[in-house]
């Protein structure tokens, strides 16, 4: 089994380049490429944190104990995937609706809500 | 048949106040026919009134007392009984009112025909007999203060029947107002002895006073009070201002009202209550001096008067005089009888000036004349007054006069005290002298009307000579009436007839005979003889001794004065102390607002302007670049972090 | 005394009770009716009207009822007329209302003038539904005063009756209207405050745990009793201004003339008839058992208080030109007779009190009718301009004849009976302050004269108005009409029969006046 820290650094991994890829860059839709990219981190982080710790312990139908493999860590991923798919519709489309207006989609130039 | 309207004699006061709400309620529907429910009502009450009569008058009956009482209201747990009763006193009060009361009634019929406030005025007419049976039916105090009350009412509201005259509203608003002020002496009176006995009854009144002899003074005091509130009703100086005025109203109302039953209520008042007199003896000589004085002085303003109707207002006055100080020397019988009699020749005087009065439209004597041929059922019946009261013997006022002549004659042999029989005996001289002014202005000078007068209806001499009949023939009862009433009150009496007195009284009645028969009938005596002579005196007279003046100066403006001077206080200090406090209150709000607006709210403002200066600093941060806000994000979290590492342990 | 019972029920229950039990039914029956009546459209002012005289007719129809139902004879307070819900018990409010026999006299005052005045409203024509929604608002709150035991709802209704009176003096009203209503709203809040400072007061000092702490009007006599005396008195004077401004006593009357003079008709009526009544029920209600010692101690000066006023407004009446002036004066002076009649601390003065309030509330709303019915023709009120109405308007001078009389104490109609109870009271109690000179037979011959006054100024405004010359500029009025007629014929129906028949007044409220007060050895 591959150790969870390894699934760490590769989250941490995929971060930094979401972080750094949405401060230096300027064109919007390279933008919305890096959120996915540190969404993602984080979901990975979530599915191997819960197979790490997500063991739980339940009582059955007639009391005995059992392990039970917690499915939270999943759920929450494909929470976080819905979230983010539905963010990028949005996303794109903000993009498209700037681009129309301003013929560009630079985010320097969107920068109307300044102090 | 008797013995069940003997037993249901309570319903007399109740078949004349039913009556008044019939017509009351009804009076459009019922018009002309509201003399009839009227005059019904008080012939029922007559009946009844009449088997009473015919019980007493039978064997052993005189002694009998019929008296009803129901639970009237319950206050704490004291149970306040409310009752009549029927003695002998009441019975002839139930006839004088009953059967005089018929009579004006139905001359009134044809006295007011035409008026359009007829119904209203048998209305009242029916309200002011109902009241004054409860009156004499009283067994208790509070009945009694209560129609004594409500015969004040409707004496007002009739006075005041013809009301768009001025004259007559405030004739009523006059009488209302002066007998009022007697009342509240009566009241007071009757408290105390409630105070005392905690009960309403006179009877228990009567008990507690004969077992209380050491309480004299308080007795007196009480006495008093009560007295003061027959001087109001009766109109006895000094409360005798309103019965002049009181001729305003209609003249059969004079009648009945102010001649023959409720100006005799203060008589009965005194009569009823006189063993509270009886418990004192200077009450009993107030009662005769007030009396005595009234008696005198309201004869000799008769003369003066030309209205004929003030002139029998100033006799009845002086009757109630006599009567009054009949009662205070000690005539019982005598009081009552007097005032039995009186009520039926001074409402037959009455009627006939009202028969005059209808035919001549005027009330002044000095316009009528003549008219004894012209209408001599009324002539005639005026002479029987006359002599009736003057005392001419046989005619009813010749007996009652001189019973209290004589009593008083007794009295000052006994007491002393002699002015009051030399009053009462000067006042028969003006007496006479001022009613055969008034029959040889009115009947026998020549006529001075400005139109034809001729005889009234049937409706109304048909009275007149019931009247007159009772006036002649009612004195020779003074036997009996005297047995009769010791029931009531064993008082001993003259036994003897006490022929100087007699003598003295019918001298003196012919003497006024003479005087006015030198002056107006021959002229052979300049009628204007005192006003040449003694101007001072014929003006006093004239003027009613300035009574009136006086009370205005003395009573009445003083105390419509005060009542502005309240007034004015009223407006001027209490509420201008309260206005006063509202502007201070305003004024120190203004200063309390400026203070705050200035100050406390200058706090606040500057408080806003430093976050606002630290706001407009601050706000560069807002670059508007994503990118950015991105970075500070970034980094706060890494700051967060680093400090929650190093802040809390174990974090 | 049997205590109201205490209720500890889920809301329906609550809900249940409220329905069932009488005494709230009336208190709520106006509220319900208001709400309904804010649906009607505002254009629609005759069905307006027609709908608040069927609820006032509803809340008489059950006030009628309930007298139906109550024990006279045994009196006090009867279980099935009270009801008692916690409301805030944290602080010790409850709803606790209940009904004995002073009660119920003056909740049948409230049903039935409050009919009379709907009738009167009619001559209302501004904005008649937000009127006749305040009206319904005035007649709960009123309602309210007069069956609340508990301090706490009883003072949260005293305070609730200024708030519709104001608007509708404020609004409705004649040319000063905003002066007599602010006047009025401060002053009698400045008595509620003293009100309100005394039963803190008490409520503070009650010695009662802290968990105990209870506005319960019962409880706090009892324990008010036990209280030093100079606490009782302090909190006596408190009590006595704050009811003291609503009877109103001489000298904090003067707000009654301007209040009387501008509100519109039917709110002088309620004013008059109603809210007067509620000082002098608090001080039957409250004061007096209260604080019965207080009370001994200062009874004179109560007695004196009454005096005064009776004597002091009637020559003030006597003064004015203004007829309703007149009348808010000659309301003062028959208050009077409230505060000495209960002063003397006798059975007849207590019921003297009660019955003078019971009557002159018909008295004076009837006078106030009246005067409404003259000023609508004639906007005018100064009574020396008319003159000779008598000949014109012979139904209005019927009734103002007889409403006038009973006016000024006309045996036969039921002002007499009140005026003379209160004399009866005062030679009935036989305390001296010293050897022989009975100090309330004193005052009573003090107040002796004020009859005659009375008589007087109510004589002469019937001269005024009614008598001598027809002034020809009233030639065309018309008498009145049908709806006046039947609007004066409620309260003048029972002038009368109370005038000849007192019993049936004083039974109502005897038992329950001699068992409340008698319990507490307030007669002597």
């Amino acid at each position: 089994m591959v150790p969870t820290e390894h699934y760490i650094i590769l989250a941490l991994a995929l971060f930094g380049i979401g972080a750094y890829g949405f401060m230096s860059r300027r064109n919007l839709i390279t933008l919305l490429m890096c959120m996915e990219l540190m969404v993602n981190a984080v979901n990975i982080l979530l599915v191997a944190f819960n197979r790490n710790w997500g063991l739980e312990v339940t009582r059955g139908a007639f009391m005995q104990a059992r392990d039970v493999q917690s499915p939270i860590g999943q759920i929450m991923v494909i929470f976080s995937i819905t979230i983010a798919v539905a963010e990028a519709g949005i996303g794109l489309g903000i993009i498209i609706l700037l681009y129309r207006h301003l013929k560009t989609a630079e985010v320097d130039e969107v920068n109307w809500l300044k102090w | 048949m008797v013995a069940w309207l003997v037993n249901h004699a309570y319903l007399i006061p109740v078949f004349p106040f039913l009556a008044f709400w019939v017509i009351a309620l009804f009076s459009r529907q019922l018009k002309l026919y509201s003399a009839w429910v009227s005059i019904g009502s008080v012939f029922i009450s007559l009946i009844f009134s009449l088997a009473i009569l015919w019980i007493k008058i039978q064997p052993l009956g005189i002694e009998r007392v019929f008296s009803w009482s129901w639970k009237f209201m319950t206050i704490g747990d004291k149970v306040y009984p409310i009752g009549i009763q029927i003695d002998n006193l009441t019975t002839v009060m139930l006839i004088v009112v009953t059967l005089v009361g018929s009579c004006i009634q139905i001359y009134s019929a044809g006295y007011m025909a035409g008026d359009e406030g007829f119904p209203r005025y048998f209305g009242f007419l029916s309200l002011f007999t109902a009241s004054m049976l409860g009156l004499v039916l009283a067994d208790n105090f509070l009945l009694l203060y209560i129609c004594w009350e409500l015969v004040g009412f409707t004496s007002y509201i009739l006075i005041g029947f013809w009301f768009r005259k001025p004259s007559a509203a405030k004739a009523g608003k006059k009488a209302f107002l002066t007998t009022r002020t007697g009342d509240i002496g009566f009241l007071l009176g009757w408290l105390t002895l409630f105070g005392f006995t905690g009960s309403f009854a006179l009877s228990d009144a009567r008990i507690f006073i004969v077992n209380h002899p050491d309480m004299a003074f308080l007795w007196t005091v009480v006495a008093l009070l009560v007295f003061w509130g027959a001087v109001g009703k009766s109109a006895q100086i000094p409360l005798h201002v309103w019965l002049p005025d009181a001729m305003e109203g209609p003249t059969p109302v004079s009648a009945l009202i102010h001649a023959a039953t409720m100006v005799a209520a203060g008589v009965y008042l005194v009569a009823r209550t006189y063993f509270l007199f009886a418990s004192t003896p200077q009450a009993l000589l107030v009662v005769a001096y007030i009396g005595a004085f009234t008696g005198f002085f309201a004869a000799t303003i008769g003369m003066a008067m030309h209205d004929i109707k003030r002139v029998l207002a100033y006799s009845t006055i002086s009757q109630l005089g006599y009567m009054m100080a009949g009662l205070g020397v000690g005539g019982y019988a005598a009081g009552v009888f007097h005032l039995f009699t009186h009520a039926f020749f001074k409402a037959l005087l009455f009627l006939g000036a009202g028969s005059v009065i209808h035919a001549c439209h005027t009330n002044d004597m000095r316009r009528m004349g003549g008219l004894a041929r012209r209408m001599p059922t009324t002539h005639w019946t005026f002479v029987f007054g006359t002599f009736a009261l003057i005392g001419i013997p046989p005619f009813a006022g010749f007996f009652s006069k001189d019973e209290i002549l004589a009593s008083a004659f007794h009295y000052g042999k006994e007491h002393g005290h002699w002015l009051i029989f030399l009053l009462l005996l000067a006042g028969v001289f003006f007496t006479s002298f001022y009613m055969f002014r008034a029959l040889y202005l009115t009947f026998w000078s020549k006529p001075r009307c400005s139109h034809h007068p001729h005889e009234s209806p049937q409706v109304m001499t048909i009275p007149l000579v019931i009247l007159a009949f009772f006036s002649l023939t009612l004195g020779f009862l003074y036997k009996a009436f005297g047995e009769f009433i010791f029931v009531s009150y064993p008082i001993p009496s003259e036994e003897a007839p006490n022929w100087l007195v007699m003598g003295l009284s019918v001298g003196m009645a012919l003497l006024g005979f003479y005087v006015a028969y030198q002056i107006y009938g021959v002229g052979a005596w300049d009628k204007y003889l005192l006003r040449k002579r003694y101007p001072l005196l014929e003006r006093t007279l004239r003027k009613k001794y300035f009574v009136d003046e006086t009370y205005e100066t003395l009573i009445t403006n003083p105390g419509l004065h005060l009542s502005y001077v309240a007034g004015g206080f009223d407006k001027w200090v209490i509420d201008g102390i309260v206005n006063l406090m509202g502007y201070l209150g305003v004024g120190w709000s203004f200063f309390i607002g400026f203070f705050d607006k200035s100050i406390v709210d200058g706090i606040y403002n500057l408080m806003a302007w430093i976050t606002g200066q630290l706001a407009s600093a601050s706000r560069r941060l807002q670059t508007g670049n994503v990118s950015n806000y991105f970075l500070t994000m970034l980094a706060s979290i890494a700051l967060i972090l680093i400090l929650m590492k190093f802040l809390f342990k174990g974090g | 005394m049997e205590e109201a019972q205490v209720t500890l029920l889920p809301a329906v229950e609550i809900l249940r009770a409220m329905i069932t039990n009488l005494p709230t039914l009336i208190l709520f029956t106006p509220l319900i009716g208001l709400i309904l009546l804010t649906f009607f459209p505002p254009a629609k002012e005759k069905a307006i009207r027609t709908f608040t005289l069927l609820v006032t007719l509803v809340v008489a129809g059950e006030v009628g009822y309930m007298m139906t139902l109550y024990d006279y004879m045994k009196g006090g307070f009867q279980r099935e007329f009270g009801l008692m819900i916690p409301w805030f018990p944290q602080i010790g409010a409850y709803y606790h209302v209940q009904v004995d026999g002073i009660s119920l006299a003056m909740v049948m005052l409230t049903a039935i003038l409050f009919v009379a005045a709907a009738l009167g409203s009619w001559s209302i024509h501004f904005r008649v539904k937000e009127y006749s929604i305040l009206f319904l608002l005035l007649e709960m709150s009123i309602i309210g005063v007069f069956i609340s035991m508990d301090y706490f709802l009883f003072f949260i209704m005293w305070e609730l009756m200024l708030v519709p009176m104001y608007f509708l003096i404020g609004i409705w009203g004649g040319p000063r209207r905003i002066y007599a209503a602010i006047k009025f709203f401060l002053f009698t809040l400045a008595g509620s405050i003293a009100l309100l400072f005394g039963i803190l007061l008490i409520y503070w000092h009650s010695g009662l745990k802290p968990e105990e702490l209870t506005f319960n009007s019962f409880v706090l006599a009892r324990t008010t009793h036990q209280l030093p005396l100079s606490l009782q008195v302090t909190a006596f004077f408190l009590f006595l201004l704050g009811f003291g401004v609503k009877v109103p006593i001489v000298p904090f009357h003067t707000w009654l003339p301007d209040a009387h003079v501008e509100a519109p008709t039917p709110i002088s009526v309620i004013l008059a008839g109603l809210l007067l009544k509620t000082g002098g029920y608090g001080f039957y209600r409250f004061v007096f058992p209260t604080f019965p010692d207080a009370v001994k101690h200062l009874a004179i000066l109560i007695a004196l208080i009454g005096v005064v006023s009776i004597v002091y407004a009637a020559l003030v009446a006597m003064a004015q030109a203004d007829l309703k002036t007149l009348i808010a004066m000659a309301s003062v002076s028959h208050m009077g007779y409230v505060l000495f009649g209960l002063a003397t601390q006798t059975p007849e003065g207590a019921s003297a009190g009660m019955f003078v309030m019971v009557s002159h509330g018909f008295v004076s709303g009837a006078l106030f009718l009246l005067t409404g019915v003259i000023y609508d023709r004639a906007h005018t009120r100064i009574m020396s301009e008319f003159g000779g109405l008598g000949a014109v308007m012979s139904t209005y001078f019927a009734f103002f004849g007889l409403v006038g009389m009973a006016n000024l104490a006309l045996p036969g109609l039921s002002g007499f009976w009140g005026e003379a109870l209160a004399y009866l009271g005062a030679f009935r109690n036989t305390f001296y302050l010293w050897n022989g000179i009975y100090t309330f037979r004193l005052l009573a011959i003090c107040a002796a004269p004020a009859i005659v006054i009375t008589a007087g100024y109510t004589l002469w405004m019937l001269q005024r108005m009614f008598m001598g010359p027809l002034n020809e500029t009233w030639k065309h009025l018309t008498d009145m009409d049908r709806r006046e007629v039947l609007s004066l014929a409620i309260p003048s129906f029972f002038i009368v029969l109370f005038g000849v028949l007192p019993g049936l007044l004083t039974n109502i409220y005897n038992s329950s006046l001699s068992f409340y007060f008698g319990r507490l050895g307030l007669f002597i």
